[in-house]
């Protein structure tokens, strides 16, 4: 406009009006400050174009103006009122045309919402015909809406479901306005299932007709999760039952505990019990309660996992035993929680006892039989296992690997290639048993024998790996084997020497049978004369000769055979097969085997028949002796006929005397007759007194046997004694005795000793025949020696004997005197030797002579 | 007869000097004992005795020198010997000694109070001498 006006060299009113017409118009179009500022923009501008030098130059442009600023306020004042009330008018028609416009809008986006809510919704009648559906809810079934509207709304669900269906509808219908909730599963068009949780609720539609509206909601993720929720609870209750491990979980700041249906079942709670840590500590076993109190108290003081073992005391009484273990774990709020396994593990401790009892078992079997069981690693050289006793064995400490250097250190030097080289063999051969025996030289010296089997164990690479095997100790086998092959062998030297006893002692050895018959024979020495081939099969006393003569004899022999007694020395007469007679002397003893059944007899058998004719000949001897020994008492009782008479006489003077007493006091005018009994017992007592030396010479002079018995050699002098005192005293001899009054019994013939006595006395007496000079004394003396023999000693105080008669005293027919025959020391001597004594000369020189004599003692059993 | 005689009987046999003893006192005697030749000899009846019964084999003192010893001190007492071993020899020497009898035991004892009778009638012819 300026540059027009100025392009133009138009004046300034013209050039005014125009900037007015400008602002007017502007001012139709309803802007303010652009007309403001239109109005002061043209203003500048005249002023600046149109007006130098300013108003001042030209007051004639003033009124101009002025007329110019008040056309233009007014006219746009003027404008603007009209423009507003235009405005307003304009306002209410357009605001009619937005509300039917929104309105619109609203519907339709109701509709939209309806259509593509990701809810389904239905809308049916209470026929159950559908009215509406939208369309997502018909896209979700694969339906167009328009296939199910005017359809029944069963058409969506199962068959089985369609009984339900109606009954919520019916529900729905019976109940208006409230709303009712269920879960339902929907049939697809293509025949698939979904499952919906439904949401209906009837209501009042138009002209009075009941619709209900269902609202439904996919749910069969959240169903299938569901299902997988329970299956995995339920897979976990199974494996909690059958892991017998229960879950719990505590926390702490709220006291709240949470236990698996198994943590209960393994505490024997009620599952509607409250559970609370209490409870633990209630099923806990008294002796485990403090321990667990103190493990549950620091894992909730420290606020740290734990992890413990403790034993439950059931109400049965029966005992659990429990491992627990739980992690703290911080949760969402803040608080600790505790979220922890129990298992039973009593099956497990049972089986750990179990093992660890068979363990036991095991290694005190191995003890018990000393066998070491051990695995040997070939490539590494060391065990892999070995047990207790491979320790006791090598000694070796169990805490302690053992090198190999170790083992071969403790077996005996002589075995170490063999211990060395069977392995290595079987680990060439690549498997296999093999067996080996060694010893094992204990630091102490001490030696094991050890009997070791092994097997060699292939690898996956076809070499051996492993050895395993066993060391058994044999110490003791191994000496019971040497002892019983050095009893076999002492046994065997036994067999032989007591074969050579038996083959020295006898002549043969046989051997009888049950039935007494000759089983074995063994002839050693051919001097017997009987062949065995002859004997075998025979009875003894089918071969015997003598069994008529003696018939005693065999009955006798044979009832100890059959009381199956041992029997000794016995003799019989046989015949050689050369037709001499011979005596064998024959012992057996009865066998029997290890049951006790009685097998035969076994003995030794001697030909004796040199010692019996020895024997016989000793008999003939023997009886001459004795003979002569009672020739030689004769002899001297008849040089004692003096005495003997004298001893006789004395009582019979008193017997005829006492006689003659009593009938002179009965013969008296007034018989005595008490001094004639007095009498006549004293003729009584003379009378045995007599007797009894007649009976003490008559045992003298008897010709009897000789009997061996029992005697006290006290007695025997004393008896000598009562014969010989007249002797004494009309010998003017004085007889001192030194008896030892406890002395052992001899065995002895009493007469033939009373014969020794009675001559050593005799000889005493006259050997002091020619004494004058001194009192005339003879000593018997009876003692035991140092050997505890019998002693009896007689000794005179007479002449001696010389050194020549010394020699000579004893020898037959020596003699000093004028009578007698000589043969009194002889016989005594052979007496004394008969008795298995000795007859000697102790003293020989003056004053006398000792002659002593000794005899064994009597003992029951003489070896 | 005023005072019956006395007998000393000497014998280390027991029963026979008790035997002798009884039968004389059977008869009436007053008789005294002596084991042994000793005793007598030490008794105060030897003064007395009007007869001596002596065995003639006693240990120590025999019969025989009992009557050599009495007859050496002057006691003429009677002798009778009694002895169990009747040897001829000592009879001979006991008669000669002056002894009244020899007796041989065992002796009848009317043979023995006949021989004492005679010694004391022998000894009372004498002692009335």
């Amino acid at each position: 406009m300026t540059l027009t006006s100025l392009y133009l060299h138009t004046q300034f009113a013209p050039t005014a009006i125009g900037y007015l017409e400008m602002i007017l118009v502007f001012s139709l179009m309803g802007s303010l400050i652009p007309s403001a500022m239109l109005l002061i923009l043209p203003f500048a501008a005249l002023a600046y174009f149109f007006a130098p030098p300013t108003f001042n130059n030209d007051p004639q442009d003033l009124p101009v103006v002025v007329a110019f600023l008040l056309a233009s306020i007014v006219g746009t004042h003027l404008i603007g009122k009209v423009r507003r009330e235009r405005e307003v008018a304009l306002e209410a028609a357009a605001g009619l045309r937005r509300s039917e416009a929104e309105l619109r809008d609203v519907e339709k986006q109701w509709r939209e919402i309806f259509e593509h809510n990701p809810v389904m919704h239905f809308m049916v009648n209470a026929t159950g015909m559908v009215l509406n559906v939208n369309t997502f809810g018909a896209t979700q079934l694969g339906y167009a809406p328009s296939e199910l509207v005017g359809h029944s709304v069963l058409k969506v669900f199962l068959e089985e479901d369609h009984p339900f269906v109606r009954e919520r509808l019916g529900l729905c219908i019976e109940t208006v306005g409230q709303s009712h909730t269920w879960e339902i599963q929907k049939i697809r068009k293509d025949g698939s299932v979904l499952w919906v949780r439904e949401n209906a609720k009837a209501m009042q539609w138009a002209e009075d007709k009941l619709v209900v509206l269902i609202a439904c909601e996919d749910i069969t993720e959240r169903k299938r999760t569901e299902t997988a929720l329970r299956r995995s609870e339920a897979h976990l209750a199974q494996a909690q039952e059958l892991s017998r491990t229960g879950s719990f979980g505590w926390n702490v700041a709220t006291g709240e505990v949470h236990w698996s249906k198994e943590t209960f079942r393994i505490f024997q709670y009620e599952p509607s019990t409250k559970p609370t840590p209490q409870l633990v500590v209630d099923r806990t076993h008294p002796e485990d309660r403090a321990a667990v109190r103190e493990t549950i108290d620091r894992a909730f003081q420290n606020e740290e996992d734990f992890e413990h073992e403790y034993r439950l005391l059931m109400p049965d009484g029966s005992v659990k035993h429990l491992h627990a273990q739980a992690r703290a774990i911080r949760t969402a709020s803040g608080d600790i929680e505790f979220v922890g396994a129990v298992t039973d593990i009593t099956a497990a401790k049972q089986a750990e006892q179990q093992l660890r009892r068979s363990e036991a078992y095991l290694a005190e079997a191995q003890h018990l039989s000393h066998t070491g069981s051990w695995s040997w690693d070939v490539h590494r050289l060391e065990f892999v296992y070995r047990s207790a006793e491979v320790d006791r064995l090598f000694g070796f400490d169990p805490q302690e690997a053992v090198s190999i250097e170790t083992i071969r250190s403790r077996i005996h030097p002589d075995d170490l290639p063999g211990v060395q080289e069977v392995p290595r063999r079987a680990i060439e051969d690549k498997g296999g048993h093999f067996e080996h025996d060694f010893r094992i030289l204990l630091p102490d010296g001490a030696i094991r024998r050890i009997h070791s089997v092994a097997h060699a164990v292939v690898g996956s690479d076809g070499n051996v790996s492993e050895l395993i095997g066993t060391h058994m100790d044999v110490t003791e086998q191994h000496a019971a084997r040497e002892r019983l092959e050095r009893a076999l062998a002492a046994l065997h030297e036994s067999e032989q020497r007591f074969r050579d006893y038996a083959e020295t002692a006898s002549d043969w050895l046989w051997e009888t049978g049950p039935d007494h018959r000759i089983t074995r024979f063994s002839e050693h020495t051919s001097a017997a004369g009987i062949l065995a081939t002859r004997v075998v099969g025979l009875l003894r006393w089918e071969i015997a000769g003598d069994v008529e003569a003696e018939p005693e004899k065999w009955r006798q022999h044979r009832a100890t055979l059959d009381a199956r007694l041992p029997f000794r020395d016995f003799i019989y007469r046989t015949i050689t097969r050369m037709g001499s007679p011979i005596y064998v002397r024959s012992s057996g003893k009865p066998f029997f085997d290890a049951d006790g059944n009685f097998l035969g007899y076994r003995g030794v058998s001697t030909d004796i028949t040199a010692s019996i004719r020895a024997d016989q000949a000793e008999r003939e001897l023997r009886k001459a002796q004795a003979e002569l020994a009672h020739m030689t008492r004769v002899t001297t009782l008849g040089e004692l006929t003096t005495s003997i008479a004298h001893e006789i006489n004395q009582p019979l003077a008193a017997i005829v005397t006492n006689g003659e007493a009593c009938l002179g006091w009965l013969g008296r005018e007034t018989p005595d007759l008490s001094a004639a009994r007095c009498s006549v017992e004293w003729i009584i007592e003379d009378g045995i007194r007599a007797s009894e030396v007649i009976r003490r010479i008559r045992a003298l002079a008897k010709k009897g046997e000789i009997e061996m018995v029992p005697l006290d050699i006290n007695d025997i002098v004393k008896e000598v004694i009562a014969l010989l005192t007249r002797e004494l005293v009309s010998h003017r001899v004085s007889l001192r005795t030194e008896l030892e009054p406890t002395l052992p019994m001899i065995l002895g013939d009493r007469v033939q000793l009373q014969q020794v006595i009675t001559n050593l006395v005799i000889n005493g007496i006259e050997a002091m025949q020619t004494v004058k000079d001194r009192p005339r004394e003879l000593v018997i003396r009876s003692s035991q020696d140092d050997m505890g023999r019998v002693q009896l000693a007689v000794t005179d105080c007479g002449v001696g004997i010389t050194e020549d008669d010394a020699d000579r005293v004893f020898t037959p027919f020596f003699t000093t005197k004028s009578s007698g025959l000589g043969m009194g020391l002889s016989i005594c001597r052979s007496i004394v030797e008969a008795h298995g004594g000795s007859l000697s000369i102790a003293r020989k020189q003056e004053p006398g002579a000792t002659f002593q004599f000794v005899l064994p003692l009597h003992k029951e059993v003489v070896s | 007869m005023s005072t019956p005689p006395l007998i000393s009987i000497v014998d280390d046999d027991g029963s026979v000097r008790a035997a002798i003893n009884n039968l004389l006192k059977s008869r009436g005697y007053i008789v005294h004992t002596f084991v042994s030749a000793e005793e007598f000899l030490r008794s105060p009846h030897l003064n007395g005795t009007s007869c001596v019964i002596a065995d003639v084999q006693m240990s120590i003192m025999s019969g025989l020198d009992l009557l050599t010893h009495m007859r050496a001190q002057g006691y003429g007492a009677p002798f009778i010997f009694i002895t169990a071993f009747p040897d001829d020899r000592v009879r001979a020497r006991a008669l000669s000694a002056g002894a009244i009898c020899f007796l041989a035991k065992p002796f009848a004892g009317q043979h023995l109070i006949k021989c004492l009778d005679t010694a004391l009638d022998k000894h009372r012819g004498e002692a009335s001498a």
